[in-house]
């Protein structure tokens, strides 16, 4: 015999009723594994601030000494400066992509991120 | 310094320029917590958001209590879209350490269950992709907890529905299936199932609509 309409919408609705101790002890596992870095609440955003400061103290030396400018991450009418820290405003949302997008979408999104 | 959607008070100087003031919390001074109130019980009373904002805290409490109440739902999710256990709690775990990971980039900007199932949704589009909809060749058969109303039929028929389930599924296209999931099991509307496939909201309703017809044709020539 098999389901009618209804039994089988409540049917779909039904849940697990117990996952297995292996995924528990994977589960429990999760927030104790991190380097001691990672353990640090805000550590991205902690971090973030020194890498600008970083980039805009690199740009200042390059334009004390421009014959000394390495290639450009990013090619484009921007100078390096604004370039660099261009790059690291846009760490941030690649790094929300890894949640909100599959695989190909990530790629063609770098991909135009990064495009010249 | 009191971070106020924590509770979480530091102490630390407010008017150091940026990078000293990076310096100080890099060095560990910043993440001493001098006061968090709230114990499991208080977590349990919590909305989703509220945790992910506890949990980006450091409150690692909040992130068990966020999965005691995702896990199932995630773990069946899997499970009727690949008819594979052992990969849906392999799938779930992925979920876990992605939600784990965003904590601190978290915003409340929709309903917790559209953010958790978008993270669902990739992990399980990116498995389809590189594998197909294989169901597992050494079956393991989960226990369900059913709702209410199926109460009344015995173990031997929902075992045999279950069969017939697994198979009917199968007979959808994955973009049906995962509709007919996400608005059908996980209860999800139209309107927040839209963003997460991005789809319309009209068009969501119309493959639910065909994925339902299909189901219930299956149903019909079933003997």
């Amino acid at each position: 015999m098999k389901p009618d309409p209804e039994q089988l919408e409540a049917l779909l609705q039904a849940s697990i009723r117990h996952p297995s101790p292996a995924f528990e002890a994977a589960l429990r596992d999760i927030p104790t594994r991190r380097s001691s870095l990672l353990a640090f609440p805000g550590w991205r955003a902690a971090l973030k601030p020194l890498a600008v400061a970083a980039s805009l103290t690199l740009a200042l030396l390059l334009s004390l000494d421009p014959s000394s400018s390495p290639e450009p991450v990013l090619a484009g009418s921007l100078s390096p400066e604004s370039e660099w820290v261009e790059l690291f405003t846009l760490a941030e949302p690649l790094l929300a992509l890894e949640d909100l997008a599959d695989s190909e979408t990530r790629l063609t999104l770098e991909y135009y991120a990064f495009m010249p | 310094m009191r971070f106020a959607a924590t509770g979480r008070q530091v102490i630390a100087p407010t008017h150091l320029p940026p990078f000293l003031f990076t310096l100080f919390f890099a060095s560990g001074e910043g993440g001493k917590v001098v006061a968090f109130p709230g114990g499991a019980r208080d977590l349990a009373d919590l909305e989703d958001h509220a945790l992910m904002e506890r949990l980006r805290g450091g409150a690692e409490a909040a992130f068990t209590e966020l999965f005691n109440r995702w896990k199932r739902p995630l773990i069946s999710y899997f499970y009727r879209s690949i008819a594979d256990y052992q990969l849906a709690e392999d799938l779930t775990l992925q979920v876990a350490r992605k939600v784990f990971q965003a904590r601190e980039r978290y915003r409340p900007t929709a309903r917790f269950s559209s953010w958790i199932f978008q993270i669902a949704h990739n992990a399980l589009r990116d498995e389809i992709r590189r594998r197909g909809r294989q169901p597992a060749t050494e079956a393991y058969i989960p226990e369900w907890e059913y709702p209410e109303s199926l109460s009344t039929v015995g173990p031997d028929r929902l075992h045999e529905w279950e069969d017939w389930l697994e198979g009917a599924l199968a007979l959808l296209t994955d973009r049906e299936r995962e509709i007919l999931l996400l608005g059908l099991q996980q209860g999800l509307s139209p309107s927040e199932i839209a963003p997460i496939l991005k789809m319309t909201d009209n068009h969501v309703r119309v493959v639910l609509h065909t994925a339902r017809k299909r189901l219930l044709e299956h149903w019909k020539a079933s003997t």
